[in-house]
């Protein structure tokens, strides 16, 4: 069993032990039968008399739809599929994801997405810098790494999946590169799909977005520009002439300010002990660990010690069976 | 600077389980507990005397590393002591022992106490490296290895990329404190090579590698102590951390192994019997499918008894299947609730 | 303290630019530059003898031939000038290697860095810890047992085991009052694929002399952090030789102040049994021991340093920094201390230099943090002896 990795005393497991099981039973209660558990070479079964459809996860053995990863089994019509839980990222069309840049090859970016392979980002598939739609010359091919040079982040959607791989596209002023925040890393299935995976904080100025991929990213409020023109041609510039000469003073000058500092670390923390305890890391979630932390008067780093765990554990079973009781 | 303390209870109990040694030519009169022997070290630079504390008729138990010779005096056959000594049979003794020693008393326990078709202690965990993408623990009796999955991840070297399917890659390592006798063996030996790839095929054999095309797959297998069969506790482990990886299989697969001394098929050999010189079958099963993926074995061994040993030894693939089975199921579970909806 | 290091800083100088130039020319013949070293050791005692300058003396001279020069010689030299600075004289060795102990390629855009570097100088790191504030520490007892004593240390996603084994042995005729102890360091390739094969060779060796250097002391065992003359049963005849073995399984930055702190653990978690010599063995004679088995003596661990990296970045040192940090650093340096405070070893690790009077202040930082550090480790191992036992 994947036990939850914290140093606790006797009175805070036990806490940890009846806020998860509360959260048991809650789940039970929520689907007593329509999906179950199984674990890999386990039989699942199906009237195969009605056409059932082999999803992803299962195997046809002799007659006999079996399980071929651990998970829970879901059925969409005719469609059997087991949904695996701790596994890597699974890519659909249209998932926002966060990625980090591998590789700068012909024409295109690779990047890792924490998927089975590096996905890839056609030089096509995103706006440049000026704006124009144009065809892409030579000129922009050997110009690619002052878009994106090995180790970016960068926040784009999935496109579709293609003999070479799986593809990406940025065709939007809200994707593209990311800087000045950290990037975590969580279990991807922690992250559901929803219609909002950009979140703009503003009482705190910070950016939070939620890859698909388990990719997270908090940074500082950075204002999508449309006048993309103007600014992406005289800002490298600047940029480099920056880097050349600027002292250890100037460079501090350029630092997130305090305040958004603590803000990200604050929010960074809150999606690392959700996802050290294992529940579904959203932006209520996010935001309710938070704001339990700063009522708690908490310091930042005391939020990855085990007495926060425990008390965000309990949270969210409150949580979750109020919002039971409602619906 | 050295401070003298006496050992809990519960540890000195430890401690006499894992030293009980059979016995041929002694009585149980002549050996009582509380009574002193004779020891020579074989690396000989001293001679000893130690106190059994617990004697039966054809086993005692005593604190150190030493087993029965057939002369009146005993010799210490491991060149370590206290604590961390477990018995050692050099090559030339491993012959003789085997014909004088006992390893199935009249009542017919093993010499740490079991029955023949009895299996060690099994204890499984999911998740312990906190980097891999997926991580197990898996113990029989004394023997524990820590498996860890990477993967499927972009090919790190483009030259190997598999176009139809995923490339399987694994590595075995012992290590220095995993063997009773310390000791510090280069990295790569044949040994160690040849479980890999023992391991690595075995793996591969299970895994659907054609739905994970020009990806890689990392396992690795870490050893921290080792009491016989680290090969099936590998595999197992390996297993339950392929699962955890959510790397799909056709079938889970678990290994065991089994021996045959002094006409009895034992399930699950520990290093004493390991190293006693007689057959040890491995095997590698598929429970689901019903099909064995590995079977090793050396020494020699009737054809008729060979079957009942191999079935010995399957049962207990299926047993830890069970086992494993049931460490999956309830992990998913948890993994599941906890998440919520 | 303050005015120590003051005319520590003032008589340094001089006799490292005197080295220098020794050093410089003697090139070819080691024996030359000691001899070299030897005569300008007696003048300088000879012209102005303050006892004072004794320890720098001794400084500079193991500084320059560390190999070559044989401890005794100075050790001579201070016990004979009784000088308070004894201490400093031999416990520091500072070694400049641009060694780096980087345990995973890590890649961090520009952006990241200058988060992180910013967060160091703004004293938030990207876990919200403060610069000299440490990661949780788990400590388990007991993990292997089949070794005499065993510990795993957990500190964040950074996870070593460490295990203690205890063998007879007949000490070396050159320390006839000595136990032997040594060290080796494994980087499992469970922790990153990168040590797969012979990938963690080069690793495991840096930790393996870093550590050796931090715990034992000198070639000689002098100042050693663990007291190697308790490991002595008969002098001359019978020891106890410590293998220490240490395994990496998973590694997220701090890699050497987790092993310091996995030694400590399981040398505490360590029985050794006791050990009674027959009498009457004489001359060349192996003596009679018995050894016991219901009796085991244990450790006083009270005394083992733990070690404290200061990993510099920018220009503000941290304590614990995990991988991404470390990718950050220009220098670091690894100070291994003990409860009375006494430094026991140092190491300096990065390609950066560091000025003089910086190197002296993170030593005087790392003396404070190590007082907390040992106090926390201390309860940690107690409470995880008491679990162990209760278990």
């Amino acid at each position: 069993m994947r036990e939850i990795e914290l140093s606790l005393n006797q009175t805070q497991k036990i806490r940890l032990k009846r806020a998860l099981e509360k959260l048991e039973s809650l789940s039970s209660k929520a689907n007593s039968n329509s999906n179950a558990s199984v674990s890999i070479s386990d039989s699942i079964p199906v009237n195969l008399e009605d056409g059932v459809l082999k999803g992803h996860g299962t195997l046809d053995l002799n007659g006999e739809l079996v399980a071929t990863v651990c998970g829970v089994v879901e059925r969409v019509n005719k469609l059997v599929y087991v949904r695996a839980l701790r596994a890597r990222y699974k890519p659909e069309v249209g998932d926002i994801v966060v990625g980090r840049v591998s590789e700068v090859a012909q024409k295109r970016w690779r990047l890792d997405i924490h998927y089975s392979q590096d996905a890839v980002l056609m030089l096509s598939s995103m706006n440049l810098p000026d704006g124009i739609q144009r065809r892409r010359t030579a000129l922009d091919e050997l110009n690619m790494r002052s878009i994106f040079e090995e180790n970016d982040v960068i926040c784009a959607e999935v496109r579709g999946i293609q003999h070479d791989g799986l593809h990406l596209q940025a065709r939007s002023q809200k994707y593209g590169k990311l800087e000045r925040g950290q990037l975590l890393t969580v279990p991807p299935y922690l992250v559901r799909r929803r219609k909002q995976h950009f979140h703009h904080l503003e009482q705190y100025g910070v950016d939070l977005i939620l890859g698909c991929n388990g990719f997270i990213w908090v940074g500082e409020h950075v204002e999508v520009k449309d006048d993309m023109v103007e600014d992406q041609v005289s800002k490298p510039e600047q940029q480099k002439s920056n880097k050349n000469s600027i002292s250890l003073e100037e460079q501090e000058q350029t630092y997130t300010p305090i305040e958004t500092r603590q803000n990200i670390c604050r929010i960074a923390n809150a999606v690392r002990v959700l996802s050290i305890l294992g529940f579904n890391i959203n932006i209520e979630v996010i935001m309710d660990t938070m704001n339990l932390s700063s009522s708690l008067n908490l310091d930042i780093h005391e939020m990855l010690g085990s007495e926060f765990c425990v008390l965000v554990a309990e949270g969210e079973a409150e949580r979750r069976s109020l919002t039971k009781r409602k619906g | 600077m050295l401070s003298l303390f006496s050992l809990r209870k519960e540890t000195q109990r430890r401690l006499r389980r894992k030293n009980r040694v059979a016995l041929h030519h002694w009585s149980a009169s002549k050996i009582t507990t509380g009574s002193k022997l004779i020891i020579n070290i074989l690396k000989g630079t001293a001679i000893v005397k130690a106190t059994i504390c617990q004697s039966s008729l054809h086993s005692f138990a005593f604190v150190g590393g030493l087993l029965a010779s057939s002369q009146n005096q005993l010799e210490i056959l491991g060149p370590s002591l206290g604590r961390g000594a477990r018995p050692y049979i050099n090559s030339k003794q491993r012959w003789r022992n085997r014909i004088e020693m006992e390893f199935v008393s009249p009542e017919g326990l093993r010499l740490d106490g079991r029955r023949p078709m009895e299996m060690r202690q099994i204890r499984a965990e999911i998740g312990a490296v906190a980097k891999a993408d997926g991580s197990a623990v898996f113990e029989m009796g004394n023997t524990k290895v820590i498996a860890a999955v990477y993967g499927p991840r972009e090919v790190q070297n483009r030259t190997q990329q598999i176009n139809d399917q995923a490339l399987v890659r694994c590595e075995y390592s012992m290590a220095n404190f995993s063997t009773g006798d310390r000791m510090r063996k280069p990295k790569g030996d044949r040994r160690s090579t040849e479980i890999s790839l023992v391991i690595r095929q075995t793996m591969e054999a299970c895994i659907l590698t054609h739905l994970m095309p020009r990806s890689q797959i990392d396992i690795f297998v870490q050893v921290l102590q080792a009491d016989g069969g680290t090969r099936s506790a590998c595999i197992n482990a390996a297993t339950l951390a392929l699962a955890d990886a959510g790397i799909p299989m056709r079938d889970l697969v678990t290994s065991c192994s089994s021996g045959y001394l002094n006409s009895t098929p034992l399930l699950d050999l520990n290093y004493v019997e390991d190293s006693a010189g007689g057959p040890d079958v491995t095997v590698g099963f598929l429970p689901k499918l019903d099909k064995v993926t590995l079977l090793q074995m050396d020494s020699k061994l009737p054809i008729d008894i060979f079957e009942n040993v191999m079935q010995l030894a399957i049962e207990g693939c299926k047993a830890i299947a069970n086992y494993i089975r049931e460490i999956m199921l309830e992990n998913t579970k948890q993994l599941e609730y906890r998440r919520g909806i | 303290m303050r005015f120590l290091h003051f005319t520590f800083l003032l008589h340094l100088k001089p006799i490292s630019i005197t080295r220098l130039s020794l050093a410089h020319q003697s090139q070819p013949a080691a024996s030359f530059t000691f001899l070299l070293n030897l005569f300008v050791c007696f003048l300088l005692l000879r012209t102005s003898v303050p006892l004072t300058l004794t320890h720098f003396l001794c400084f500079g001279l193991r500084w320059s031939v560390a190999e070559a020069l044989p401890l005794a010689s100075f050790s001579f030299l201070s016990a004979s000038s009784g000088s308070p600075f004894l201490f400093f004289a031999f416990k520091f060795s500072v070694q400049f290697s641009p060694v780096r102990y980087s345990t995973g390629m890590v890649g961090l855009s520009p952006g990241e860095k200058h988060f992180i570097q910013g967060g160091i100088a703004q004293d938030i790191r990207s876990d919200g810890r403060k610069r000299l504030t440490y990661r949780p520490i788990n400590v388990e007892t007991g993990v292997i047992p089949q070794a005499n004593g065993s510990a795993r240390i957990r500190m964040g996603a950074t996870d070593v085991i460490s295990t203690v084994k205890a063998e007879l042995g007949k000490p070396i005729s050159l320390q006839p009052d000595k136990g032997k102890v040594s060290i080796y360091v494994d980087c499992s390739p469970t922790a990153a694929p990168m040590f797969e094969g012979r990938g963690g060779e080069e690793l495991s060796t840096e930790l393996s002399v870093a550590l050796q250097r931090s715990l034992l002391g000198g070639k000689s065992g002098a100042g050693a952090g663990i007291d190697l003359s308790s490991l002595v049963v008969v002098e001359g005849k019978i020891c106890w030789d410590l293998y220490i073995d240490c395994l990496v399984v998973c590694s997220d930055g701090n890699l050497l102040d987790a092993l310091g702190a996995a030694i400590k653990a399981a040398l505490s978690n360590t029985g050794i049994p006791r050990v009674q010599v027959a009498a009457g063995a004489s001359g060349d004679e192996q003596p009679e021991v018995d050894i016991s088995d219901e009796e085991f003596l244990q450790f006083d661990t009270s005394d083992i340093p733990v070690i404290v990296t200061l990993t510099k970045v920018g220009r503000h040192y941290i304590v614990d920094a995990t991988t991404e940090e470390e990718s950050q650093m220009s220098s670091a340096i690894s100070i291994s201390v003990n409860r009375k405070g006494h430094i026991c070893g140092l190491t300096k690790r990065g390609g950066a230099g560091l000025d003089p009077s910086i190197v002296l202040d993170m030593i005087s930082v790392a003396k404070h943090v190590s007082e907390q550090l040992i106090n926390k480790l201390d309860s940690e191992i107690a409470a995880a002896e008491a679990g162990e036992d209760e278990s």
